[in-house]
Formats: structure tokens, sequence, C-alpha cells
């Protein structure tokens, strides 16, 4: 199959990518839980320096607990913030109790809904169930209506709205193919619906392969070329999260991550280390080591 | 079902001096090389290796001393031409060599796996093969033809690398892997067969596809995990060859000095292959070089 | 005379009793050691027992993907969403993507699970903060699903590893779940089941339902050795039926075969190892 040679290729560099990410923007994120994360990416964001960012994801992990501890958040939209069996987001703790960063929550399934809502086109959907909660009182963003065609009360529900969007994909092509695990699960689906959802959606990729490499197994590619502006390469780019289909989780990473979230103090200092005093992708893995990647390694196979 | 899984330096361990060794994978393909490196690392010496196709795995393992005599088809590195040990020691006799062609080498294996006292081949008449050893003229009973008999090839432990194993050692292959492969040959020739893997899975894993198992667990006497074990040789499937470090090792390959450097640098302080790896290469060329396609 | 068993197998038992033969039920995956006895392990035996005795019907939702998942399979619980144990554990389906297979919000699931912070005498959960909604002294991770569970599930079931008057509040300082201050009339005028909501607490104190006024809670039964006073000294606010609640019912000597022999055969439940009638130290904030 020939690619014509004046056919635009949209491979680029991750500072390339978070350089496309100004101050005060919306910036939606992929991944789920600690899984898929684009670390890489958050990475390149906080030694950019970028500032008063809203993040708006399904849930959020250690991408959002970086990003609120490195300072360059003014408010999440999301519907939990944690570390799965770390426990909790310590920044992102800290910085909603100290009235830093403004939170808004929602239910879970709504929080899928909203990018849905997103990819559909729809400025809001309705929901029956914040009744009898304290979601409306603390999310001004949920407007009470009635249901024009039962009278039954329901809230407003605003869809996910972003500026640009980030997602951390197995592999891509130069184009911005991307192709998801053989095996995918929710989050897979999750980071499909964001590809959809946003008008700039931005791809780091574990793999840039040849395109075809992709032609070959095309039920795989579920994410086209004519939805992404731009793609890069990081190798492990969801470190220290997992990435399915391809690692584990590095625990101890984690372990260090939450110890370093006790005060602003260490988390800057874990930031110096791991992002500031790292020039990219490839130094940060050189810090992380071979043998801990070789470890964390878990390839699905066909 | 036995567990057997090991670490590399006890499967190392259990080789001695001496050994008649068989060595999976051919040319530059999927030799068991951090087996190899922790063989050299033991200091082992006099070995015997038997293989179809040698190329990284002997040059390696003859450039650092270990080895007394081969037996094989073919010595080489594919696109990278000779193998530059072999060479030079048998060039200087201190290594003995013991070439036969493809099919009559295959033919000792299956003789060992089929515990028959010799293999039979037609296509050593007319040519120069001699080996009162191992290569006999014998006539066909029926029909008075002249044949040759060839030895029977039995390592007393052949080593291989694999793909994925449970902790049983249940070695299972891909989809899709390099069919120019004898490995499961050598397997049933050998006494024993260890095996490093790229990566374990759970026994559940296994069950779920049976046809993908090539070694059952009977036939393994150990299991290691070996991630990038046939650094810096290609593992089908899952990672292509490091040029970059094959550039160097065959760059240090060439001369005995720069050789015995390569390997007291790279090979005998590392504790590891992980350590190995991070001296010869980087995560980025191993993102690079892994096979994107099976996700 | 029923051989020895744990409080926590005796609980598991108590739980299994509390599902109804062809109930869909959704539990998580919880971390922490208090959380994920109560959150996972008790509800995952109890529903693998209750399958195995008054309830063949019944379908075990586990994370939301993992539909009648093999748990005799494991040697390890997971404790990661998709842990590679839990993704190659033996499953009747595999739930991806969504939306997916589970209509949630069309009554598909009839039992559901939570743990939360605290929790009220109308059964409101709080998953999201301690302190003012505006600027909470403690912000914990957010709603989760707690809003669907309490109004689109049939009825939820409210794990509690702690029993104690931090936990056991008057009024939640936020309501990630809405208890029965969201009354049947209100449920059915949004269009929701008015049957929904919290339906029992299972704490290390005993088993509670909504039977008190106003759909408050009351004691369905006290776990052995422990008071009615001790309830009260422990709840901060009144618990019906205290004085009247029986003694929770010991397993019988079938239900323990089961549990030990095919529901968790390699004790990764560790339904065992604890004394779940102490109550959990609360974690430093």
């Amino acid at each position: 199959m020939t690619v014509h040679p004046t056919r635009q290729s949209k491979l680029t560099t991750v500072t390339d990518l978070a350089s496309r990410v100004s101050d005060g923007m919306t910036l939606a994120v992929g991944g789920f839980g600690v899984y898929g994360r684009p670390m890489a990416f958050v990475r390149e964001l906080i030694r950019l320096e970028r500032k008063d960012l809203t993040v708006v994801t399904t849930t959020s992990g250690q991408e959002t607990e970086l990003l609120v501890g490195a300072g360059l958040v003014r408010r999440l939209e999301t519907a939990y913030a944690g570390l799965e069996k770390w426990g909790l987001a310590r920044r992102v703790r800290a910085a909603v109790e100290a009235g830093e960063i403004e939170i808004a929550d929602y239910d879970e399934v709504m929080s899928f809904d909203r990018f849905r809502a997103a990819q559909d086109g729809l400025t809001s959907f309705s929901a029956n169930y914040m009744h009898g909660s304290s979601l409306p009182e603390q999310n001004p963003d949920m407007k009470p209506t009635t249901n024009p065609l039962t009278g039954a009360p329901e809230h407003a529900i605003p869809a996910a709205s972003a500026d640009i969007a980030i997602v951390h994909v197995p592999a891509a092509d130069r184009f911005g193919n991307a192709a998801m695990p053989a095996d995918q699960m929710m989050p897979q689906g999750l980071d499909l619906t964001t590809v959809r959802a946003f008008d700039r959606v931005l791809l780091t990729a574990e793999n840039i392969v040849d395109t075809n490499a992709l032609t070959r197994f095309p039920q795989r590619v579920q994410i086209p070329c004519f939805l992404i502006e731009a793609v890069a390469h990081a190798p492990w780019g969801a470190h220290p999260g997992a990435m399915l289909g391809s690692y584990d989780a590095d625990g101890e990473h984690f372990d260090e991550l939450v110890e370093a979230g006790a005060s602003a103090e260490t988390f800057d200092k874990y930031l110096g280390k791991y992002v500031r005093e790292v020039s990219d992708n490839d130094a940060y893995l050189d810090l992380v080591g071979i043998n801990t990647l070789l470890k964390i390694q878990r390839r699905s196979f066909k | 079902m036995k567990e057997k899984l090991r670490t590399i330096e006890d499967l190392a361990s259990t080789i001695e001096d001496g050994m008649t060794i068989g060595i999976g994978g051919s040319t530059l393909r999927r030799h068991p090389m951090a087996l190899l490196r922790e063989l050299v690392r033991q200091g082992r010496k006099d070995l015997t290796l038997q293989a179809w196709l040698g190329g990284l795995d002997f040059d390696f393992l003859v450039g650092a001393g270990a080895v007394r005599r081969i037996e094989c088809a073919y010595v080489g590195l594919g696109p990278l031409g000779l193998s530059p040990n072999v060479r030079r020691l048998a060039d200087s006799g201190e290594l003995d060599v013991r070439f036969f062609t493809e099919s009559s080498m295959i033919a000792r294996f299956k003789a060992a796996a089929a515990g028959h006292p010799f293999g039979i081949t037609r296509v050593i008449a007319g040519t120069d093969y001699d080996d009162p050893e191992l290569i006999r003229e014998i006539t066909d009973p029926f029909t008075g033809a002249t044949l040759h008999a060839v030895a029977p090839a039995q390592p007393q432990v052949t080593l291989l690398h694999g793909y994925y194993s449970d902790e049983f050692g249940n070695i299972q292959r891909p989809t899709r892997y390099n069919r120019d492969d004898v490995d499961v040959l050598l397997a049933s020739a050998s006494d024993r067969v260890i095996v490093t893997v790229e990566q374990l899975i759970s026994h559940d894993e296994v069950v779920r596809r049976p046809h993908s198992t090539y070694l059952p667990h009977h036939w393994v006497d150990g299991v290691a995990l070996a991630p990038f074990g046939a650094h810096p040789g290609p593992c089908d499937a899952l990672y292509e060859p490091d040029f970059a470090a094959l550039d160097d090792y065959l760059a240090a390959a060439k001369d005995p000095e720069k050789f015995r450097q390569y390997l007291e640098t790279n090979v005998l302080p590392s504790k590891n292959n992980g350590d190995y790896l991070a001296r010869v290469t980087s995560p980025a060329t191993l993102a690079a070089i892994r096979i994107a396609d099976e996700v | 005379m029923t051989s020895e068993f744990s409080i926590g197998e005796q609980v598991t038992v108590a739980l299994s009793r509390q599902f109804r033969d062809g109930d869909t039920c959704f539990t998580g995956l919880t971390t922490g050691p208090g959380a994920v006895l109560f959150g996972t392990c008790i509800p995952l035996a109890a529903m693998a027992l209750a399958q195995q005795t008054h309830a063949p019907n019944l379908t075990i939702l586990f994370a939301g993907w993992s539909v009648n998942p093999q748990l005799s399979r494991l040697t390890r619980l997971p404790d990661l969403e998709f842990a590679n144990e839990f993704m190659s554990m033996p499953a009747e389906a595999h739930i991806t993507g969504y939306p997916n297979s589970i209509g949630y919000k069309r009554g598909d699931v009839t039992v559901g699970f939570s743990v939360g912070a605290q929790v009220d005498r109308y059964g409101s959960l709080n998953s999201t903060l301690i302190g003012d909604i505006a600027l909470p002294k403690v912000r914990l991770v957010g709603p989760i699903l707690q809003p669907l569970h309490f109004t689109h599930f049939g009825r939820e079931f409210v794990m509690m590893p702690r029993h104690d008057s931090l936990t056991f509040v008057e009024s939640v300082d936020y309501r990630s779940g809405a208890g029965h201050q969201l009354t049947r009339e209100e449920r059915a005028a949004a269009g929701l089941n008015p049957d929904a909501g919290p339906a029992l607490v299972v704490t290390p104190l005993g088993l509670f339902a909504f039977d008190g006024p106003g759909r408050s809670m009351s004691a369905l039964s006290l776990n052995p050795g422990v008071t009615p006073d001790q309830v009260r000294e422990n709840t901060g606010f009144e618990v019906a039926g205290l004085d009247e609640a029986p003694t929770t019912a010991e397993p019988t000597e079938e239900e323990l075969r089961i549990l030990r022999t095919s529901v968790d055969p390699n004790n990764v439940l560790g339904l065992r190892d604890v004394d779940i009638s102490a109550v959990a130290p609360r974690e430093k904030a």
C-alpha cells in the first residue's frame, strides 16, 4: 500500500505537543485510575511551567497529582482523584483544603457521560439522580431543570469541554492512526470516547510504527488519523502508571510519589528529581533504569 | 506438576566444565545470550557446543575462551558476516571445528531424538566431509549403495531462549514466530533442557491456549525469566536486533584484546541481564527495537 | 454443635442470607486493610456462598467488568482494577468499554456495595469530604459511583469497616450517596426506583437495616459479644431496636464447608485471619 510522499506527517516531539497547551487552557487527559496516563506529556508540561489550567478527566490519578502538585492547575473536573491502592492524591487533597484549586465533582458514570455528550456534539444532557446528594450544591454547573415531557425534576449536566485533549496509546503511525491493545478494557474505551469528543487531540505513543504494520490489523486500529492533530513517541510514557498490554505499575515509584506528597517541600524535591532536572523522556527512563523497566514489563501476546 | 522457576545463575550453575551443550536459535536470532553471559561470568571452560546454525552464541562463548569444540552446519552472523571469534580460533587451531551439512546435522539430532545408534545421510557422498569420529561410510543393506552414518548429536543439556512460560515450565510462543527454528528438535535430542523466557505468565493463561505450547513442562528441567534475553540479537515477534550494540560487539570481536575489554566492561561485572543492558544500550533503544504490532 | 468459625465467616454467612435468588450484585475493588475485607472480601465470599446455597441464579459483577469470576482460582487478591491475576482469572464474561452490557440506569444491578468515610442515620454515605463543602477540612477521593449506587441500584449494602461516632454521624458532611432523606415519593417523582437506596449496613458490631422511624437505621442483629450499649457509645445517633436485636445467626456446618472448600479454598479472602470486632484504627488525616 503506497502512501503519497507529500502526505503530511504529524509526527513531532513530546515537547512540541506540550507546548501547544497555553496558560489558562482546559486540558482533557486520557487514562483511568493509574492506567494509561500520558505521564511523559505531563512531565513536559510541568517543565514548560504552564499556569491556570483546567483539567478535565473521567477520573484522576497520578497525572493530576503531578499537575496540581506542580502548581499548574486552577480547576479540576472529575469523579475521583486518587491513586487506587496507593491511597489519596495528597497534593490534590492539600490544594482543595487550602482553597488553591476549584473542584467540580461528578458521579463516575456521569463523568463518562460528559465525554460521551461531547462526542455527540451536545452542550448538556439530563440526569435524574442528583436528588438527595450534595453534588448540585457543591457543583453549580449542574442546573436544576424540569423534564419537558414528563415534568419530572432533573439536573442539566454540562458536556465535557476542553481546548486540547491528550491520550497515550500503545502504537501509532506518523499520520495519527493508532492501535488499541488486543484485550482492551473500559479505560481504553474511555480513551476512544475522549479522542472523539474534542476538536484538538494529541497522542503520545509507546511505539511509532510504519503504516503498513497497522494495515495488517485494521480491526485494532480504532483511532483514525483524521481525528488526530499530532503524535509523538513516548516509550514507557505512562510510567509510573500501568499501560495495558505493555507494563504494570511501578509500585516502588508510587511509594516514593506518595511519600513525597506529604508536603509541598518534599513534593518539590520529587519534581526536581524526576521532572525539572530531567531534560526529556529518554533521560527520565535512564533515571528510572532498565532493571525497573524490565521488572514491570508485561506484554500481552496473541 | 513440579515448579521449575529458577534464577539465571541457578540454571547456569547446573552446567559443568567439559559438558556437551546444545544451544537454540540460529545465526543472530533468539539465542539464550543472557544465560551464555552468565556462563562466562561463572568461568565455564572446555565446552563442546552442538547446534544447527551457530552465530552470536558461538562467537561469544568461543571468544570468551569457554569452548573446546563446536559441531554445527554453519557459524556466521547472517547479514553481519562471518563470526570473528570462531574464525580466529578455528584458523589458529585452538578450536576443534566439526562441520556438517545442514541436513546431515539435522540427521544427527534426529538420531539422538529417536534413540537410534546413528543417523543416515546421502549428502556426504562425493564431498570432502571427512570425520572418522563422527562420520562413517556404510552400505545400504537392501541395495548395496554407499551411504554415510552420522553419530547422534545428544547434548547433555540444551539451552534455549523462548517467549513465555508458567512456573511449571510450559513454554509458549506467539502466533507469529520464526518458523526456521529447530529448538524443539534440539530439545528432543537432549538429556536435559533449560529455557530462558521473555515473560512469565500464569498457568491459567497457559491452559487457555494449549496450542501455543511448544515445549511441555515435562521436557523442561528449569526455566528463568530473562526479558531482552537474546540481546543484542533479536527475538522474533518481540524485538529486532540492536544494531548499534551489535556494531560495538563486532568491533570488539575482531581483536582478542578488545574482546577481553568488552567482557571486562560489559559482561563480567554485570550482576544481571538488566545491568548488562544498561551498560551496552538504553531504554530508548530498547523501545525502538520493540516490535509493536502484537500489542 | 457447629465447628469453630471466625467472626469474618459469621458476618459473611449472615450477609449471604440477605441476597435473593436472581440478584445481580455489583462490588468494587477497595483497598486498605479494613476496607478491603469489608468492601471486597466479605461481599465476594457472601455472593459466592449464596450462589451455592439459596441463590444459584445470583450474578456476581466484580469491579464492574468481571462476571461470575471463578474466585477459587485466585492465589492472591488483586489490588488494582486491571491487575494481571485478575484479568487472567476465569470468568463467564468480561464487560469492556463504556457504555456496556450493564444497564446501570435501567435497573440491571439489584444489589450494590459501598464503603465510605461517614454514614448517617438515614444511610446517606460520604466519600468526598469532611467539613465544609466550600472549603473542606479533609478532601477525600470524591463521589466515585456512589450517587448512582444509591439511586439506580436496587438495594445498597453499606460495608463499614469502622463503627465509631466519628463515622456514624447524625448527618454526613457531604452526601455522595443519597440515603432515605430522599423519600420514596421523591424518588418516584424523579422517575427513580422508589425502593432503591441503602438497605443494609454491615459493621464489625453487627448488621443494621432501615426500619426505624422515617426509614432511619435500625438494628437487625448484633455480633456475638456486642452489647446494645456498645453500639450506642459508638454511634452518633439513635439506632432503633437495639435492645430487641438478636445475636447474628451462626453459620451452619454446610455453609462453613462450602465457604472453606469451594468458595475460598486458598483463604485468599482472609475471612479467617482478621478479628473484625476490633474497631479499625482511624488513619492519620
